[in-house]
């Protein structure tokens, strides 16, 4: 929502001039940093702003002091930092609480954790901070400037809705973008991508306003209704998130500073693996390195790997929300791509794939079904998502 | 493509930006300087906020300006769903006879909304034209106590529409007001009023420049919609058609009465606590031992926020009606309710007449149940003898104010 506000353009178009009136070179830098910290003090105010400071600052000299025991320090707390707002409420509420009712039954109200407020974009600061002290734990170097590394945390158009960066190439592309004066190319494309982005989110706030006065009835609506229903809520989803990214990725472009994709024509793909390729690729990417990767990947055999992904996939679903719902919509996906990255290994399974290699549009069609479907668990709780399910597929 | 990425190419691109904010902008301003509402009644369902059409201050303006002439005396109908008619059709409409029995000295203007405040939109308009010399009255319907919490208007759009338009009287007080209101909701824990505030006065400062309200409005009524609303249920058409397509299709109105038949539904015993809960807002009214006490001071605390609202000339050209609800619950209540109830209103006339602006309790006296749809709403017959209180209090203004004769 941040982007379709008043304050955003007031904010926005004296920031691109600042940027590019500044002298090349350091005034740029410090063009971008003042209008990064406006931008993250205005919406995140101060409580959500003191966090992501102090995790950065530990997390810059931990990096930089090279020490790994102060660098995996770094790690744990920027976990923890997640967890603790992010989960905090999600643990005690919806699993201890429905597990111990007895133990809860004193009271529900005025408990610590249903006070914790999670700061803006926590779950993006934590993901680019972790990525960070693995990379130079491995052996990557370290931010030396601290001006490069409080961009890389807080560069305002990628603070709320991402792309997940990567500090390595977008410290690359940030000190080509303050070394010259703005590419007449880098306008244009940058122009065109928040044209886009706007374009696509005015049709998605359309289509939630459908949705949602068409959801609470769902059940009652004609068959036919009741898959247009589940094709719109696949669309939403597209052009709501895919038009954000658009959005940052244009103003991030208007400067000059090329941000990663995130989105490449999902709906197109005709197995999971290559909508995981398609979709939200930051995340997927950074999801793949930094937990996969790390838990084995596929270098243990079959069960170990399966293991590995349904893990993967579950803090996935997680991470785009505190609730069951989310968790078993990342499982399903987690499912999804055991069955379908390993049925030409499984012998029973094998003429599923052959099936599928051999006609293309069935292989399309199952796909952008089991997304569909996926849906409905990550917008709706679980036993409502199951009966729109069963409402879907009875007459 | 290869152009456009050229140093020329980024310079037309921009300039054709700058060419285009422009020309939306005057387009902007043409459509706040022309009305565009055909045959235009009331504020519709279909041109009003609930179905995300937001008619502009300068809308309302331009409807009066083309639609009256200088000598005639203007009369802004504001207020709530009661002003607007709900209950009746279009063709039945009680401004239609209000105007009849005014004449063509006076012009009538029904601007009240569905869920309107008398603090609001119509407000904004009888000042608006106050501002521009014209001779104005306001009469708007009230409750007994007053909307004085501007976070709690849902058409408070148009007035930082019209203040940032400078269409408004200059007034110290309000800005004060203002000033006050928004550092309140700043210092609250819930910050989503302000930063709604906050968002609303950027946007109408922006628009103040760039007209575009005025343009998605104008648009909107005559050429095409682009935001889907639910009252267009599931015809996703529909909801993209110019709002001149639709039709003021208010159904006229059917008693309460004969809709109940001879049986009392589960809503007119809902009705009744409402009815009486009205005398709560004034009265200490204990159920149990059936008495009650007028709470004096409330008054002034209630109505202490209308001078910032009101302009000292516009109080004096203001009539506030306060009605009652229908006879049918009236009749039901207990003699001690029915005195706190009338001590509620008489203290609702009180808390405007405080502040010098005429004010009328729209007691049952002539009325029965028969002439109201609802709890509050009149039907056509009930509108007929609405207007007949308001015309004769409206003359009664002008003869007083410009020394108007019949």
């Amino acid at each position: 929502m941040i982007y379709m506000t008043y304050w955003f353009w007031v904010f926005a178009v004296p920031s691109l001039i600042l940027f590019y009136i500044a002298p090349v070179g350091r005034a740029k830098k410090a063009a971008l940093v003042l209008s990064s910290i406006i931008f993250h003090t205005h919406f995140a105010g101060p409580a959500g702003v003191v966090p992501i400071v102090i995790l950065g600052i530990f997390t810059y000299f931990s990096a930089l002091s090279g020490r790994s025991v102060l660098i995996k320090t770094a790690m744990l707390s920027n976990v923890f930092a997640l967890i603790f707002y992010k989960y905090t409420f999600f643990f005690f509420e919806h699993t201890l609480r429905p597990l111990f009712p007895e133990f809860f039954s004193s009271g529900s109200s005025g408990l610590w954790w249903q006070s914790i407020v999670p700061p803006l974009a926590i779950s993006f600061f934590s993901f680019e901070f972790i990525h960070y002290l693995y990379d130079v734990l491995k052996g990557s170097r370290p931010l030396k400037n601290w001006w490069d590394f409080s961009l890389f945390a807080i560069f305002w158009p990628s603070i709320v809705a991402g792309p997940v960066k990567r500090y390595q190439s977008f410290v690359d592309e940030l000190h080509q973008a303050i070394g010259r004066r703005l590419l007449p190319g880098d306008a244009y494309l940058g122009a065109v991508r928040i044209a886009s982005g706007y374009f696509k989110k005015i049709v998605a706030d359309n289509l939630t306003m459908y949705i949602l006065a068409k959801e609470q009835l769902f059940l009652e609506l004609p068959f036919l209704t009741r898959w247009i229903i589940l094709f719109l809520i696949a669309m939403r989803i597209y052009l709501d998130f895919s038009g954000y990214t658009d959005m940052a990725l244009g103003f991030a472009k208007l400067m000059g500073i090329k941000l990663p994709e995130n989105f490449n024509w999902p709906y197109v793909s005709k197995n999971l693996v290559e909508f995981w390729r398609r979709w939200h690729m930051s995340l997927s990417l950074w999801i793949r390195d930094y937990v996969y990767i790390p838990l084995g990947g596929s270098r243990h055999g079959l069960a170990r790997k399966i293991f590995s992904g349904l893990l993967a996939f579950f803090i996935c679903g997680l991470w785009h929300g505190a609730a069951w719902n989310f968790a078993i919509w990342g499982v399903i996906h987690g499912l999804g791509i055991a069955i379908c990255g390993n049925y030409r290994k499984i012998s029973f399974l094998k003429p599923v794939g052959a099936l599928m290699d051999r006609a293309p549009f069935l292989a399309w069609l199952v796909t952008f079904l089991f997304v569909c479907f996926s849906w409905l668990y990550f917008f709706y709780p679980a036993e409502t998502a199951f009966r729109m399910m069963k409402a879907l597929v009875s007459l | 493509m290869s152009v456009l990425r050229s140093r020329k190419g980024l310079a037309a691109l921009l300039v054709g930006f700058l060419f285009g904010l422009a020309a939306v902008s005057l387009a902007g301003r043409y459509f706040a300087k022309h009305s565009f509402y055909k045959d235009f009644t009331r504020f519709h369902l279909f041109l009003s906020p609930e179905s995300l059409f937001f008619p502009t201050a300068s809308n309302l303006r331009q409807i009066v300006l083309e639609n009256s002439t200088e000598e005639q005396i203007i009369v802004i109908i504001g207020g709530s769903s009661i002003s607007h008619g709900v209950g009746q059709g279009s063709g039945e409409l009680w401004t239609k006879h209000l105007q009849n029995l005014l004449g063509s000295d006076f012009k009538v203007f029904n601007f009240a909304l569905r869920g309107g405040a008398p603090t609001e939109f119509s407000l904004v308009a009888a000042e608006a034209l106050l501002k521009q010399g014209r001779k104005v009255l306001y009469a708007f319907d009230s409750a007994p106590y007053f909307s004085g919490n501007p976070s709690r208007l849902r058409n408070q759009y148009a007035y930082w529409d019209a203040y940032y338009k400078n269409m408004l009287l200059d007034y110290p007080v309000r800005d004060e007001f203002y000033a006050q209101h928004e550092r309140r909701l700043g210092q609250s824990e819930d910050s989503s009023f302000f930063e709604e505030l906050l968002e609303r006065k950027i946007a109408f400062k922006l628009d103040s420049l760039l007209y575009f309200t005025d343009l998605w409005t104008g648009i909107g009524y005559t050429q095409f919609f682009t935001v889907w609303s639910n009252l267009f249920s599931g015809d996703i058409k529909s909801s993209l058609l110019a709002r001149k397509n639709f039709a003021d299709d208010d159904a006229v109105g059917v008693s309460m009465l004969e809709k109940m038949s001879d049986q009392v539904d589960d809503r007119s015993s809902i009705d009744l606590k409402l009815v009486v809960g009205r005398g709560g807002h004034f009265c200490e009214f204990d159920q149990v031992r059936s008495t009650s006490r007028p709470l004096v001071e409330s008054v002034d605390e209630n109505f202490k926020n209308l001078p910032a609202f009101f302009p000292p000339l516009m109080r004096e050209i203001s009539l506030a009606f306060i009605p009652y609800e229908s006879p049918f619950f009236f009749k039901q209540l207990t003699p001690e309710q029915k005195k706190c109830y009338q001590v509620t209103y008489e203290m609702g006339k009180a808390g405007y007449e405080k502040h010098g602006i005429t004010s009328r309790v729209v007691d049952e006296t002539g009325f029965t149940a028969n002439d109201y749809g609802d709890r509050v709403h009149f039907v056509g017959s009930g509108g007929r003898k609405f207007a007949l209180i308001y015309a004769e209090a409206l003359k009664k203004k002008a003869m007083e104010r410009w020394g108007w004769k019949e």
